[in-house]
């Protein structure tokens, strides 16, 4: 059996850049039948992937993401240029012990069933038979296939097929997870799962590339970006470096009637701010599907798919090599995304309780605290917070933090008070 | 119900002791008392108490299953029961008729399933450990079972030798019965097999390549060697346990067979003493040689000066080895060939072993008359070690046997000299009436229709040794396509496995026909002269405006080379040693295991490494 490497030997590996993957001038050149050169898939590209971070690889299909994987993973030789993953040339077998694939499409035996497929993956990472009846164990429930799992692969749905793809990168419990579209054919339910799980990933220390052209996943999840076009990196950085709108300013608060808009508007003219809008925003649809599919769940509609996926898998470690152990609180992913609803009505319920003059004189002392504040000289940062964002405002949920945690889960479902950042 | 309820809350060994001992109180009550009523002359309360018994037997033990359907294997288990007790009920009812063989059949193909099921769970147990090439191996055994291509052939291996008795001509003698399916069954296995190794094994690395199954291989910490390693183990043992399942199968019903009636009553002793000492044994053969090597060597001499003589022409001051092939094949053949009233004297060597063995020789023969006479018998006399054979009571008795057909006389291997040496003289003579001696000369083909046959081994041991030398065979076909997958899309890559597969087996036919096609001489040769001889016959015929020779030189050129990739399978063919009877040495396994298994095989695997090594696996031709 062999050991996952521990932290120490990566760190090693990895040397004083502290870079997981390095790409210098990488390069990749598709030749036809006549060797003549026709396409240049990836063009002299630089990348660095830090340890520990979450990087995303974003562009259009065809512009060279998957392909530089694929280098990445020594299933391509690059025509020009250098890779090193943990230090070591890509093609080099004992890299391989600490990266997991999820690749774009299911490349997975059809004739296997998803118990014997992990059980196949297990294997070739040299685990013994318990060793690998335990993860397999608890990889099929953390992707909600154990009902499932004697099914053969060829009669899975996409998403399915996504989800035991998922399960079969996570085995060897890998330090460098390398995820092409990994939300493709994902229910939002699955969606949802993946992007916590990356969190969850990411906070135990493992380094993901996560490449994809949706852009939401990726802007949800991701530490840095490089958006690539034509085989070339057009930009990188981090995504608040990337995303932010410095002239721009967005202002959330609770229900304004209309004299209060007026106010306000009144207020901005007077400061020369003519440029601006007043909308209602509105909740996802992400939210609302969540929504539906908890209360279908709740009236036990019956399913042949997928199930709601457990907690996290046990054996997949921390940065320090050490295996997670479950604390109480840890719900698992879909049981707290479904709790928020089922939570929310008895506070919707007090809420409701509450007389309606309490609530309009709620709110006629918020407006006027705005106001207030709005009216002030030297307005100040304090509430209600004024943010930098993007237009329209919208409840563009930004977790941070890892799964199971209720501000971000109940800002997802839409119940709770929404970001706060 | 109440079984249920009980393994649902009582602790389950428990409900398991209770369930065991009412079946096996039900066996034995019920069969034992049967035994016991007969034993006492109550044949019809013997035979109630039977059908009760048994009947309550298997309702215990079908709810008992049922039951227990939700424990793991139970399904498995059931299953087998269930089909188990199918086949014998069908069995039982189909004994008494008409179609008793297909019976038997049916017995066959069950028991094979069934020894392929527990062969196929040893493999799976093998293959347990949590090894790169073991979890590579198991995937393609899985494969194999699995994909249709495969099990057909699977399928058809396991139908074919309890299917093929029942076509035998049962008017036949018994030994050319067993023969035949002795022949056919090994043949076909040994065809069967090969094509479904091919097909798996080209099948599997080109299918995992074109649907990139093999990205999510090759991206863990498995190297390319591994991995071809790993295919060429799961069909290697699917292939031993496929041999095995053959195996017992042949060896069962060709005893089925040996327990078959004869034709002919009257001839009963003699086709089950041939089948005892002619097929079913593992004879060693000696052919005669000249007593004197330098006697045929003059005698190649004087005949090449005789034709040259003859026709200056054709033969010129080299003999060419076409040319020195046929005067040494007319040596033989004459040597072979005794004229009328002539005699001619064989002389067998290294039969020591025999005469240790002290087990009775079987001289071999098939006498050809030039003209056939009118009762078709050739008449001979023989002398071993210059004395009358047979004789009884100082006659000396003639050998009438039908003319064109092989014949056994048996001779007592104390007749062998102390230096291992037999000495045959046989007369083409009437001895009763030499006058009438027919007019025709008598000949035997040089090699199988002259020698001494003798017992060295049984068939149990050759069948296993045959087996194995198929499955070396079918183990460098697997890597052959393992080899050929590596870089070529599925039909090219079969058809090159095919391609190679049907020239090993007529490698030898091959060789010959591109020496005789652009014949000329390299016998002997170093590697320079062949160069030197090759080129100047190439640029000789191409300056004498003889385009068509040079092209044939250099079609025999690239033939040989690419013969030179190609073991000789024809070498080791162990069918129709098996059904004549003869033995598959050690000697000829080893040969087979060293140039089939590990040279060639070894090769391909090496080749096939350097081309997979270097591959682009996720590659796009645009």
């Amino acid at each position: 059996m062999t050991a996952a490497p521990s932290s120490d030997s990566i760190a090693q590996a990895v040397g004083t850049s502290g870079d997981v993957v390095r790409c210098m001038g990488l390069t990749k050149i598709f030749k036809d039948f006549w060797l003549r050169n026709r396409v240049r898939a990836v063009d002299k590209i630089d990348l660095d992937i830090h340890r520990g971070e979450l990087f995303g690889l974003l562009g259009p299909n065809g512009s060279g993401k998957s392909t530089t994987i694929k280098m990445i993973l020594g299933l391509l030789n690059p025509t020009a240029g250098r890779i090193s993953v943990f230090g070591k040339r890509a093609e080099d077998v004992a890299t391989k012990k600490m990266i997991g694939y999820l690749p774009e499409e299911s490349y997975l035996y059809r004739f296997l069933n998803a118990r014997e497929t992990l059980d196949y993956y297990g294997r070739l990472f040299y685990q013994n038979r318990h060793q690998r009846k335990r993860r397999v164990d608890m990889l099929l429930e953390m992707v909600g296939l154990e009902a499932v799992q004697r099914r053969p692969i060829g009669e899975y749905s996409k998403g399915m097929q996504r989800r035991i793809g998922l399960a079969q990168a996570l085995i060897n419990d890998p330090h460098l997870l390398i995820l092409d579209e990994p939300t493709t054919g994902l229910d939002p339910i699955g969606t949802r799962q993946i992007k916590d799980l990356l969190l969850e990933l990411k906070s135990r220390g493992k380094t993901i590339l996560l490449c994809s052209h949706l852009l939401s996943d990726v802007e949800d999840v991701c530490d840095r970006v490089a958006i690539m076009y034509g085989g070339k990196v057009r930009q990188r950085g981090t995504v608040d470096e990337l995303l932010t709108v410095q002239d721009k300013t967005v202002l959330e608060t609770s229900h304004l009637d209309e004299d209060t808009i007026n106010e306000i508007r009144q207020v901005l003219i007077k400061r020369g701010h003519t440029d601006h809008q007043f909308n209602q925003p509105r909740q996802k649809l992400e939210s609302l599907f969540l929504d539906i599919v908890h209360q279908a769940q709740e009236e036990g509609v019956a399913t042949a798919g997928a199930q709601a996926g457990g907690r996290i898998a046990e054996f997949l470690s921390d940065e320090h090599g050490e295996v997670y152990t479950p604390v109480e609180d840890s719900q698992d992913v879909l049981d707290s995304l479904t709790a928020a609803p089922a939570a929310v009505p008895e506070v919707e319920v007090s809420s409701i309780l509450k007389s309606e003059e309490a609530a309009a004189e709620e709110a006629s002392q918020a407006n006027s605290e705005i106001l207030r504040q709005l009216s002030m000289p030297q307005p100040q940062t304090t509430e209600p917070q004024a943010t930098p964002s993007q237009a329209p405002p919208e409840q563009t949920p930004k977790p941070k933090g890892p799964v199971g945690d209720k501000s971000v889960l109940d800002g997802l479902t839409g119940d709770g008070p929404g970001p706060s950042n | 119900m109440a079984l249920d309820h009980r393994i649902r809350n009582v602790p389950l060994k428990k409900t398991w002791l209770s369930w065991w001992l009412i079946w096996a109180a039900l066996g034995l009550c019920g069969f034992g008392g049967s035994w016991l009523l007969r034993s006492q002359g109550s044949g019809s309360l013997a035979s109630g108490v039977f059908l009760i018994a048994g009947g309550l037997f298997l309702l215990w033990m079908y709810w008992g299953l049922w039951q227990a359907r939700e424990l793991t294997g139970m399904k498995v288990l059931s299953g087998y029961v269930l089909s188990g007790n199918a086949v014998w009920f069908l069995v039982y009812g189909l004994l008494g008729t008409s179609y008793g063989g297909w019976a038997i059949a049916l017995v066959g193909v069950w028991t094979m399933a069934t020894i392929f099921m527990v062969g196929l769970w040893l493999i799976y147990l093998l293959l347990s450990p949590g090894w790169a090439i073991t979890g590579v191996a198991r995937t393609l055994v899985d494969e194999a079972i699995r994909m249709k291509v495969a099990l057909i052939f699977i399928i058809g291996m396991v139908l074919l030798v309890p299917i093929l008795p029942i076509m035998l001509d049962h008017t036949e003698r018994l030994d050319y019965r067993i023969k035949f399916f002795l022949n056919w069954s090994l043949a076909g296995t040994a065809m069967m097999l090969s094509l479904m190794s091919v097909f798996l094994a080209c099948g599997s690395i080109c299918t995992e390549i074109a649907q990139k199954y093999i990205f999510m291989t090759m991206v863990k910490p498995v190297s390319r060697l591994q991995y071809l390693m790993g295919k060429w183990l799961g069909i290697a043992l699917l292939n031993l346990l496929l041999i095995t399942v053959a195996g017992v199968g042949i060896a069962a019903f060709t005893h089925i067979l040996t327990a078959q009636p004869v034709a002919e009553q009257s001839k009963a002793y003699v086709e089950r003493q041939a089948v005892a000492y002619e097929v079913l044994t593992a004879r060693e053969a000696a052919s005669p040689r000249p007593s004197d090597k330098m006697d045929f060597a003059s005698e190649v001499r004087n005949r090449y000066e005789k034709l040259k003589r003859e026709s200056p022409q054709e033969y010129g001051d080299k003999l060419t080895i076409a040319q020195r092939r046929s005067i040494e094949n007319r040596i033989v053949a004459a040597w072979h060939a005794i004229g009328p009233g002539d005699s001619q004297t064989y002389v067998f060597t290294g039969l020591a072993e025999a005469k240790e063995m002290n087990q009775p020789l079987q001289f071999r023969f098939k006498p050809k008359m030039s003209k056939t006479p009118p009762d078709e018998m050739a008449r001979l006399a023989l002398w071993v070690n210059d004395r009358p054979h047979p004789a009884y009571a100082g006659v000396h008795y003639p050998i009438v046997v039908a003319e064109g057909n092989f014949h056994v006389i048996s001779l007592d291997s104390q007749l062998i000299d102390s230096d291992g040496t037999l000495k045959l003289r046989i007369a083409n003579i009437n001895l009763v009436d030499p006058q009438a001696t027919f007019p025709a000369t008598v000949s035997f083909t040089p090699g199988t229709g002259l020698e001494i046959l003798y017992r060295v081994g049984g068939f149990e041991g050759n069948l296993v040794r045959s087996l194995a030398m198929v499955w070396v065979r079918l183990s460098f076909l697997a890597i052959l396509g393992i080899m050929a997958g590596t870089f070529l899309g599925f039909p090219v890559a079969c058809l090159m496995s095919m391609m190679v597969y049907f020239s090993a087996i007529a490698s030898g036919y091959l060789a010959e026909s591109l020496r005789n096609y652009a014949g000329y001489s390299d016998q002997g040769f170093n590697a320079w002269q062949k160069l030197t001889t090759v080129g100047g016959g190439i640029f000789s015929n191409l300056g004498e405006g003889e385009y068509w020779k040079a092209m044939k030189i250099v079609i025999r050129l690239v033939g040989e080379f690419f013969l030179l990739f190609v073991p000789d399978f024809s070498a080791y063919n162990p069918t129709p040693l098996l059904s004549d009877g003869r033995l598959v040495s050690w000697q000829m396994l080893g040969g087979a295991a060293l140039w089939v298994g590990l040279v060639s095989g070894g090769a391909c695997l090496f080749i096939g490494w350097l081309i997979f090594r270097r591959r682009e696996l996720a590659k796009v031709i645009v």
